[in-house]
């Protein structure tokens, strides 16, 4: 099927936005980021003892872009790029391996149930939360901690997938027929494009995640039987 | 079947009843003309209607508009049994952030907990000692169950409301 030129100048659109805002924030608006540059904090994971075996260094630190910072920086220009690609690669993936469910999850997505699935997911963060403290008391259950964790991380993307997909098919309400990858595609270049949007953009996506998250969980991940128990009658 | 045809067949309910745009209307019309898969749906589509029509409507049973409504009202949730809970983990949650001394106790606590599962994880594979086992806060413990209680009565109510929605 062709693609329409109301499709091929929304995604350009999109790209060339997210592209000069991933600029705007990592040159001009860099320094009200927290922590910029080589300072960022992170976790102190617990090492194991070196062995013999050294891993060669990844990267090329020493190349840097003039005013766009350095290719592997945090905050810098390729950062934002590879970030953005990442959750659209992992996005359009999640669409691929799951295609029922990601359709069944996006066809719940409406005006109304927003705000459901918003507090649904804060309410999940919170569940959270608390396990993480109730299983760090079980000694050999804190193992499990992580793998909650990245349930939370696939559950958060497969709701970006359906969000995207849902959005996509009210963008195909308006600029005609195109396949549905694409049309999912320009969901999450929207996303993007708000989510770099200074000041207000890291709030609006930190919005969106949360209420991904909680799709996947009243969905049960787009379960066509939802929480029912009914499957286990047989 | 083309991508063209499943957005046609997608308009074909709403160009039979007239409530298409004209634009997207005519679109439709142009590929219906050289669709005859498609023009097969438009023909069923147009003819439904016309067959419901003839068919002759039983009389509804006395007290139906009575029983389904009363149905209805009995699944459909309350705002306090919808919005109650939240409330009540917000306020545990608030407890909690309070008795940790905050989001800095809070980010250090979250710290721990990783570097004693990346300790687990490497005693498991036979890489660093068994940590010892953690002191529990009777106290933490206590707002942490409770909001874990709470948090699964609201998620269970929320879903069956985001169901009902849907």
């Amino acid at each position: 099927m062709p693609l329409r030129w109301g499709w091929v100048g929304l995604l350009s659109a999109l790209v060339i936005a997210a592209l000069l805002l991933a600029w705007l924030d990592s040159s001009l608006l860099r320094p009200l980021f927290p922590e910029a540059g080589p300072g960022v904090r992170r976790f102190e994971f617990a090492r194991p003892p070196r062995t013999d075996v050294r891993l060669t260094p990844v990267g090329r630190p020493d190349l840097v872009f003039r005013g766009l910072g350095p290719v592997g920086g945090m905050f810098s220009f390729w950062w934002f790029v590879s970030a953005a690609v990442g959750v659209t690669l992992m996005t359009l993936a999640a669409l691929l391996a799951l295609p029922g469910r990601a359709r069944r999850a996006a066809e719940r997505v409406s005006v109304g149930t927003l705000p459901l699935m918003f507090v649904a997911g804060v309410a999940t963060l919170l569940l959270g939360l608390a396990l993480t403290v109730l299983l760090r008391v079980g000694f050999v259950l804190v193992s499990l901690v992580p793998f909650l964790y990245g349930l939370a991380l696939v559950g958060a993307v497969f709701g970006v997938a359906a969000l995207a997909l849902a959005t996509g098919r009210w963008l195909r309400a308006r600029l005609g027929p195109a396949p549905p990858l694409v049309a999912a595609l320009a969901g999450v270049l929207l996303l993007l494009d708000v989510s770099l949007v200074p000041f207000v953009g890291w709030l609006v996506l930190a919005v969106a995640a949360v209420t991904s998250l909680g799709l996947s969980v009243l969905t049960r991940v787009g379960s066509s039987a939802g929480w029912g128990l009914d499957e286990l009658n047989f | 079947m083309a991508a063209t045809c499943v957005w046609v067949r997608d308009q074909l309910e709403a160009l039979v009843d007239g409530e298409l745009e004209r634009g997207c209307a005519d679109q439709v019309r142009a590929h219906l003309s050289a669709c005859e898969a498609c023009r097969e749906h438009h023909t069923e589509a147009s003819s439904l209607p016309a067959r419901l029509a003839a068919v002759r409507v039983p009389e509804p049973p006395i007290g139906l508009v009575r029983d389904v409504l009363l149905r209805v009202r009995g699944d459909q949730l309350s705002p306090t049994r919808l919005w109650a809970p939240f409330i009540v983990e917000l306020v545990l949650f608030m407890v909690a952030l309070w008795y940790v001394s905050g989001f800095g106790g809070l980010y250090l606590l979250i710290q721990r907990t990783a570097t004693e599962a990346g300790t687990v994880l490497g005693w498991d594979v036979g890489q660093s000692d068994l940590p010892p086992p953690a002191a529990g806060d009777l106290f933490l413990l206590l707002v942490c169950g409770l909001l874990v209680a709470t948090t699964l009565y609201h998620l269970a109510q929320l879903s069956r409301q985001g169901l009902r929605l849907s």
